[in-house]
């Protein structure tokens, strides 16, 4: 809207609404004024006319207020590396014109390279390159050039997007085969998001496939075989981000076998026509675990030095076999004759388990 | 061989029964005492044993004699070096051999010389063993009447039987041996111009 008045410079002067300045007592006869009350600004011109001066002027605001309204959003707290977008949506013009932006830099880390992607879209996106405080400044102006600004304060620090892996469970398990094992993967943690997605794996197992029942943060293997296994487990989080691998040692025993352990002597005797050697072996039997995985029955067997084979193969009568509870120890003894004088024999003292497998075994040699 | 056997004794017989005086045919039984000085023996048996002993004399020609010998023993010991087993020895020592008789009034003394072979049966330790081994022996019987046909026998021998325990080992089985004895005369034809 233009006004047109005819004021007397007197008038305009003293009224004391208006005040046109001048350092070198001219007057431009066309410049920008503003209000000392109301900040509002004016264009004018002067306009001679005779003795008096014909002043025209145009408000750049309608009304006083008017100026549009900056919002940069609210201050953020952001991580090095990642994207940060700004937001100017809640700019506006009361008079409904169309907003221009700018975004610019008014602080940020001395050293840091940060650029702001979008400076003139009404979102922008900022990566923190360094940690510290960055001040963004957001200029918005209208066609008729009213403008308006805002910042918004990001705070960067350095975050730690990877989630941790952890397995809890049984270092030792000794049992009767097959035997389930539950290992435990709920102290996995990530301090951003939260853990979506658990990976379990068998990385090394005495057979090969071990079953198992997946329950994502708990998993039952089923184990058949004794042995040790290796197992890992990589979780993820809600952010995608994967977790370093961690593994986790069980080892699966169904019983440790005793050891045997013994010595032995010849002896020889003769009548007339007759020679006889025979062998006394004292053999000790000791656990040294205490997960036992006892022999159903020992046996012995002999063979002489020069033969390829034992021989068949002699029981040990179980109520021959004495154990001391005290030390833990079980001793017997095995008496052998027959020997023919002058050939050594080779002895093999074995433990037999239910399966008739060798569970633990001594030679000697007299 | 029985052949030969047979023939045999029927020449040693039919040289006694030309004989014309003097006991022709004998034979005596006594109990032996038995010394085995090897110390492979002593060591598992006991060294001194007795045991009877049935010996068969014929006389052939003058005062030379054939004889034939048998005896057993029966004894037990313990193993060696531990006396951990018992041991069980029995044993039949045959005998034969030549000597002659010198006849001195009511006593005739006996030298001889012969050939014996000693079986053995051993039971030890759960086992048995048998053996045979043959040596040699020389003795000296003195017979002393003591009636018609009656005689008491002192005989005194040695034998040497050696036992090979392997390549390089040997002992002997046998050793002396004193035996007392009683014999008689058995006279299977009379001849006319014997003389008692």
């Amino acid at each position: 809207m233009i006004k047109t008045a005819i004021i007397a410079i007197l008038a305009f002067t003293t009224g004391g609404s208006w005040m046109l300045h001048s350092s070198d007592e001219t007057i431009n006869t066309q410049g920008r004024i503003e209000s000392k009350f109301s900040s509002q600004r004016y264009d004018y011109t002067l306009i001679k006319q005779g003795n008096q001066v014909k002043l025209t002027w145009r408000d750049i605001c309608e009304a006083s207020g008017t100026q549009p309204v900056a919002s940069a959003g609210s201050d953020v707290k952001a991580c090095v590396g990642a994207a940060v977008t700004l937001n100017s949506r809640g700019s506006y013009d009361p008079l409904g014109m169309t907003l221009s932006r700018s975004w610019y830099w008014l602080t940020r880390p001395l050293d840091s390279l940060a650029v702001i992607s979008g400076a003139d879209a009404e979102m922008c996106h900022i990566v923190p390159d360094k940690p510290g405080e960055y001040t963004v400044g957001l200029e918005v102006w209208t066609s008729d050039n009213r403008r308006a600004t805002d910042s918004v304060s990001i705070s960067a620090t350095v975050c730690d997007y990877t989630p941790r892996a952890a397995i809890a469970g049984p270092a030792d398990i000794c049992g009767k085969l097959p035997l389930t094992i539950k290992l435990d993967g709920s102290k996995s943690h990530t301090k951003e998001g939260q853990i979506v997605k658990y990976y379990w794996q068998v990385e090394s197992a005495p057979g090969g496939y071990v079953k198992y029942i997946n329950n994502g943060q708990e998993i039952d293997y089923i184990i058949e075989l004794s042995g040790n296994y290796v197992f890992s487990l990589v979780v993820e989080n809600s952010l995608r981000y994967l977790s370093d691998k961690v593994y986790f040692q069980v080892r699966i025993s169904d019983g440790e076998p005793p050891t045997i352990t013994g010595q032995g002597e010849r002896s020889s005797y003769r009548t007339l026509l007759i020679k006889k050697d025979t062998a006394t072996i004292n053999v000790r039997i000791r656990f040294e675990s205490d997960c036992k995985k006892e022999p159903v029955e020992y046996v012995y067997l002999r063979r002489a030095e020069n033969e390829a084979q034992f021989g068949p193969a002699r029981l040990i009568p179980a109520d021959t076999i004495k154990n001391d509870p005290r030390t833990g120890i079980a001793s017997l003894s095995i008496y052998d004759d027959y020997l023919l004088g002058g050939v050594a024999y080779i002895y093999l003292v074995a433990g037999i388990s239910e399966e008739g497998k060798v569970l633990t075994f001594m030679e000697l040699a007299l | 061989m029985k052949r030969g056997l047979t023939i045999t004794l029927l020449l040693i017989f039919s040289g006694a029964l030309s004989a014309d005086y003097r006991p022709k045919i004998s034979v005596s039984a006594g109990w032996g005492g038995l010394f085995r000085p090897a110390r492979e023996f002593r060591q598992v048996y006991r060294p001194f044993t007795m045991a009877p002993r049935l010996k068969l004399d014929v006389r052939t020609f003058a005062g030379a004699s054939l004889f034939a010998a048998i005896q057993f023993t029966r004894e037990r010991g313990t193993s060696w070096p531990d006396p951990d087993y018992e041991a069980e020895l029995s044993g039949s020592c045959t005998e034969i051999g030549l000597g002659y008789q010198v006849f001195t009034g009511k006593a005739a003394f006996y030298p001889y010389l012969g050939y014996t072979q000693l079986f053995l049966h051993e039971k030890a330790m759960d086992q048995s063993a048998k053996t045979r081994a043959g040596g040699m022996l020389a003795g000296l019987a003195i017979n002393m009447y003591i009636a018609r046909r009656t005689f008491i026998m002192i005989d005194l021998s040695y034998s040497v039987i050696n036992y090979q325990v392997d390549a390089a080992n040997s002992f002997n089985l046998a050793g002396p041996r004193l035996q007392f004895g009683v014999g008689t005369h058995l006279r299977l034809i009379e001849s006319r111009y014997s003389v008692e």
